[in-house]
C-alpha cells in the first residue's frame, strides 16, 4: 500500500475564552447585561503539519504550551476556530483520565458504551471484548462500578478498549504514566505491534525517554505554535536546552530578587560553568578510549566571588540517557574552595570499564546542604568508548567463565552483575578529584 | 486510501444528518443503556415503570370514581390514555435537554455524533412508554373497555410526530442547556404550564366550551402535542360523547370526527415537527464544537 497522509492539520488554531467566572444562569446574564468580559486566548495558533499513514510521532512541550488542545482538535472533540484537520482511517483516542467513562456503569457496560462510540457494532465488541479484559488484566473487577476503580486501572481499561478496536490512528495523551511498570511494558509493546501494522500513532509525553523509544520523530510545542519538528532525539534536545535556559532565567530572577543575602552582585550567579573536558591520558587518540582505560574530565567554572561551599556534580549517561554513573565531590570527600575567577576540578577515573557506547557528561554546581543549584549544563561534553568484544548492557569487564564445581571461584571472584541502576555510585572505579587554579 | 473525514470549523447539515443515520447502532445501545441504568440495585427492576403507572391508574380509579366523581365514566382510563403520551414528551424532554451536561464526561473525552445523546434519551423514554401502553391496554381489558379498533393505524403518524417533535426540542435545548444551565429547569416549569394546556385533564371539548364562553379565539390544534394525545385519546378511550346522570344532553368529549381527521393532524404535527428537528440539528451544529470547552 501506498503511503499517504493520514493526518493533515493545515493552520490549526484556537481561541479560548477565558471568563474570570463561568456564568451559566440567565440570572448572571441579567446582573451583567451585554457582553460578559472575557479574555480571548489562542491555545493553539497556525499550527500546520502531516503525518505520514504509518508514522509515530510524539508531541512535547510545557504544561499549559497546546498539546491536550492540540489532540483534541485532531481527534474531533474540539473544533478548531481556524483551519482544519484531514482525517483519514478510524480515528481512537485516549485522553487525559477517564476516557469517556460513566462512573455508575460497569467495566463491562463501559467496555460496550466506550467501543460503540468509537464506532464499534455489538457483535465486534462482544468478538473482542475477551480481548480487552485479558489486556487490561480486569477480570476480577470487571463486573464492579468504574467508581470504584483506582486511576490505573481506569487507565489499563481505556487504553485497552483504545487499541483493541483496531484503529488506524491512534490518539494517547500522556495517560502511560500512570500505570504501573509491567503495564507500560505491555502498552509499549502493543503500540510497537501497532507500529508494525501500520498505525498511525500520535502521542503526547513528558518523558524524554518514551518519545525517543517510541517515535522516531517529534513535535515541540510551545505557547501554542509549533516550535520544532524534526527527528525524535533533536527536538527533545532542543526542549531540554529550552527549559534549561528558563530555569536559569527563574533562577537568575529569583537570585535577583534575593538581592542581598550577600552573594555578590545581585542577577550575577556566582559561580557558573565555563565548560568541560575529556581526556584521555594514555590512549593513543582522542576521538575514542578504550573500555577499561584513564579517563579525566576536567570541569572549568568561573566563579564570580570567592565560594567554599561549592559542590561539583557529575553525571554520566549513555546513549538511551541512561545514568551510568553519578557522583559529587561530596561524595568523594573532596571540598573545593574556588577562588574568584577561573579555575577547574578535575575527576580522574583510573579505569572506567564502560561498555562501547557514546557517554554524554553532564554537570552541575550546587551548594552544600541546600537545593540551591548554581548552575548546571546538560550534556555538556560527550566522548565514546570503545571495547573490543561488544557486551550488552553497560559495562565491559572481564568475565570469567566455567563450568563449575565446588574448586570453582565463587561469585565474590568474578563479577556476575552488571549494574544498572541509574544514579547508583559504582563501586568499581573510584574517581578522584583534584582542584586548582590554572 | 480511507476516504478524508474533516475536522473544521463547520460540517454541512447534510454530512451531520448522515452521520447521525449511521450512528443508529450507537442509538440503540445507548437506549439500552439508559434502560438499564435507571433501574440498576432495584429488585423489581424494570417492572417499575408498569407498578408506577398501575398504581396511579388505581389511585385516579379511586379518587375520580368514587371519592370524587367527576361524572366522566371510566375516568381513569381517559385520564391514562392522554397521560401516557404527555408522560413520553415529557421525560424525553427533560432528560433530553439535561443529555449533554449528563454525560458532559463522554463528550468532553470521545469523538462522536454527540446528536446521538438527546435522541436516545427520546429513545429511552419511548421504551417506557410501551410499558405504561401495555398497562392502560391491560387494565381497559381488565375494565372490558374496548379501544377504537378502526381508528389504531391513526396511532402509527401519531406516535411519529411525538417522536419527531420530542427529538427537536431534545436537540435544541440539549444544546442550548450547555451555554444556560436554567434551561433544564425552565423546561421543567414550561412542561408544567403546557400540560394544563393540553387535552389530558380536562377533556377537549371542555376545553373548547370554556373558551368560547369567554369568546377567545386560540388556535388550539396548532399545538402538534394536541392531536397527538387527541390521536390517543380517541383509540384508547374511545368514548366520544357520554350522558350524564340525571340529564338528557349528551357531552362531548372528543372531537366528533373520522380516522382520517385525526391522520391529518397528525401528519401536519409531523410535518411541522421535521422542519423543528432539521432547524435543532443546524443549531446543535452549528454550537457543538464548542461543547467540549464549554462543559
Ligand atoms: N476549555 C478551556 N477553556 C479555556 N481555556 C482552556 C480550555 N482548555 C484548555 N485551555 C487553556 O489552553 C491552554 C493549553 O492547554 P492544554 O490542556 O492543551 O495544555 P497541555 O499542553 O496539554 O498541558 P499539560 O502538559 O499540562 O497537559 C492552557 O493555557 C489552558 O488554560
Ligand atoms: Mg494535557
Amino acid at each position: 500500500m501506498d503511503a499517504y497522509h493520514a493526518i493533515e492539520v493545515a493552520g490549526v488554531s484556537k481561541k479560548f475564552k477565558l471568563f474570570s467566572e463561568k456564568s451559566t444562569t440567565i440570572m448572571d446574564r441579567f446582573v451583567h447585561p451585554g457582553r460578559r468580559p472575557y479574555r480571548e486566548f489562542w491555545a493553539l495558533q497556525g499550527i500546520e503539519f502531516v503525518v505520514e499513514q504509518g508514522d509515530q510521532v510524539a508531541v512535547v512541550g510545557k504544561n499549559g504550551s497546546g498539546k491536550s488542545t492540540l489532540l483534541k482538535c485532531i481527534a474531533g472533540i474540539l473544533r478548531p476556530t481556524e483551519g482544519e484537520v484531514r482525517l483519514r482511517g478510524s480515528v481512537s483516542s485516549l485522553l487525559e483520565l477517564g476516557a469517556g467513562f460513566q462512573p455508575e456503569l460497569t467495566g463491562r457496560e463501559n467496555i460496550f458504551l466506550n467501543a460503540s462510540l468509537l464506532g464499534l457494532s455489538q457483535r465486534e465488541v462482544t468478538r473482542r471484548f475477551d480481548d480487552i479484559v485479558a489486556f487490561a488484566e480486569l477480570e476480577q473487577f470487571i463486573d464492579n462500578q468504574v467508581k470504584y476503580y483506582s486511576s490505573g486501572m481506569y487507565v489499563r481499561l481505556g487504553f485497552a478498549v483504545a487499541i483493541n478496536v483496531s484503529p488506524d490512528i491512534l490518539i494517547v495523551d500522556e495517560v502511560l504514566a500512570v500505570g504501573d511498570e509491567s503495564f507500560q511494558h505491555k502498552c509499549l509493546d502493543a503500540i510497537k505491534a501497532m507500529q508494525e501494522e501500520g498505525v498511525t500513532l500520535l502521542f503526547v509525553t513528558h518523558s524524554p525517554d518514551l518519545a525517543q523509544k517510541v517515535c522516531e520523530r517529534a513535535i515541540l510545542l510551545e505557547g501554542g505554535s509549533m516550535t520544532f519538528d524534526g527527528p525524535a532525539g533533536e527536538v527533545m534536545l532542543a526542549y531540554h536546552e529550552r527549559l534549561r535556559e528558563e530555569e536559569m532565567e527563574s533562577a537568575r530572577l529569583a537570585a535577583a530578587q534575593a538581592g542581598g543575602d550577600g552573594s555578590g552582585s545581585p542577577g550575577v550567579t556566582p559561580i557558573r560553568i565555563a565548560g568541560a573536558a575529556v581526556e584521555y591520558p594514555g590512549s593513543e587518540t582522542s576521538q575514542a578510549m578504550m573500555s577499561g582505560g584513564t579517563c579525566r574530565i576536567a570541569v572549568e567554572y568561573e566563579a564570580a566571588q570567592s565560594l567554599d561551599d561549592a559542590v561539583f556534580v557529575l553525571d554520566i549517561r549513555n546513549h538511551d540517557n541512561v545514568t551510568v554513573l553519578n557522583t559529587n565531590t561530596d561524595l568523594l570527600g573532596f571540598f573545593p574552595e574556588c577562588a574568584e575567577g577561573v579555575g577547574r576540578v578535575g575527576f580522574t577515573f583510573e579505569s572506567l570499564p564502560l561498555a562501547q557506547d557514546a557517554y554524554s557528561v553532564s554537570v552541575a554546581i550546587q551548594k552544600r546542604t541546600t537545593d540551591r543549584r548554581y548552575d548546571a549544563r546538560e550534556q555538556l561534553a560527550s566522548f565514546s568508548v570503545a571495547a573490543p568484544s561488544t557486551p550488552f548492557g553497560v559495562l565491559s569487564v572481564p568475565v570469567a567463565v566455567d563450568m563449575g564445581g565446588r574448586d570453582a571461584p565463587g561469585p565474590a571472584g568474578g563479577v556476575s552483575t552488571v549494574e544498572t541502576v541509574p544514579g547508583a555510585v559504582t563501586s568499581g572505579p573510584v574517581p578522584v578529584a583534584k582542584a586548582g587554579g590554572r | 486510501m480511507p476516504p478524508v473525514r474533516v475536522v473544521a470549523a463547520n460540517v454541512g447539515l447534510w454530512q451531520r444528518t448522515r452521520r447521525l443515520l449511521r450512528s443508529r447502532e450507537l442509538v440503540s445501545f445507548l437506549v439500552r443503556t439508559q434502560v438499564k441504568v435507571r433501574y440498576k440495585n432495584s429488585v423489581l427492576g424494570i417492572l417499575w415503570s408498569m407498578l408506577n403507572p398501575a398504581m396511579m391508574i388505581g389511585i385516579y380509579y379511586l379518587v375520580f370514581a368514587v371519592i370524587l366523581p367527576s361524572g366522566v365514566p371510566l375516568f381513569a382510563v381517559y385520564l391514562f390514555s392522554g397521560l401516557v403520551v404527555w408522560n413520553l414528551f415529557s421525560t424525553a424532554i427533560m432528560t433530553g435537554t439535561s443529555a449533554m451536561v449528563s454525560n458532559a464526561g463522554i463528550v468532553k473525552k470521545v469523538a462522536f455524533s454527540r446528536e446521538v445523546l438527546p435522541i436516545s434519551a427520546v429513545g429511552a423514554s419511548l421504551v417506557f412508554f410501551f410499558f405504561q401502553f401495555i398497562v392502560v391496554l391491560i387494565v381497559e381489558a381488565a375494565m372490558r373497555h374496548s379501544p377504537a379498533w378502526g381508528y389504531v393505524w391513526v396511532l402509527i403518524p401519531a406516535l411519529a410526530a411525538l417522536l419527531v417533535l420530542s427529538a427537536a426540542l431534545s436537540l435544541l435545548l440539549s444544546a442550548v442547556n450547555v451555554y444556560l444551565r436554567d434551561v433544564q429547569h425552565l423546561v421543567e416549569v414550561f412542561i408544567f404550564l403546557w400540560m394544563w394546556l393540553v387535552p389530558i385533564i380536562y377533556p377537549y371539548e371542555a376545553h373548547v366550551a370554556v373558551f368560547e364562553r369567554y369568546h377567545i379565539q386560540i388556535p388550539y390544534l396548532m399545538d402538534p402535542v394536541v392531536p397527538i394525545v387527541l390521536t390517543f385519546q380517541r383509540v384508547l378511550y374511545a368514548i366520544v360523547k357520554y350522558v350524564p346522570k340525571g340529564s338528557a344532553k349528551p357531552v362531548a368529549l372528543l372531537p366528533v370526527h373520522g380516522p382520517l381527521w385525526y391522520c391529518s393532524l397528525d401528519l401536519g404535527a409531523l410535518a411541522g415537527s421535521l422542519v423543528l428537528f432539521f432547524i435543532g440539528l443546524y443549531v446543535f451544529g452549528r454550537i457543538e464544537g464548542d461543547f467540549a470547552e464549554e462543559l
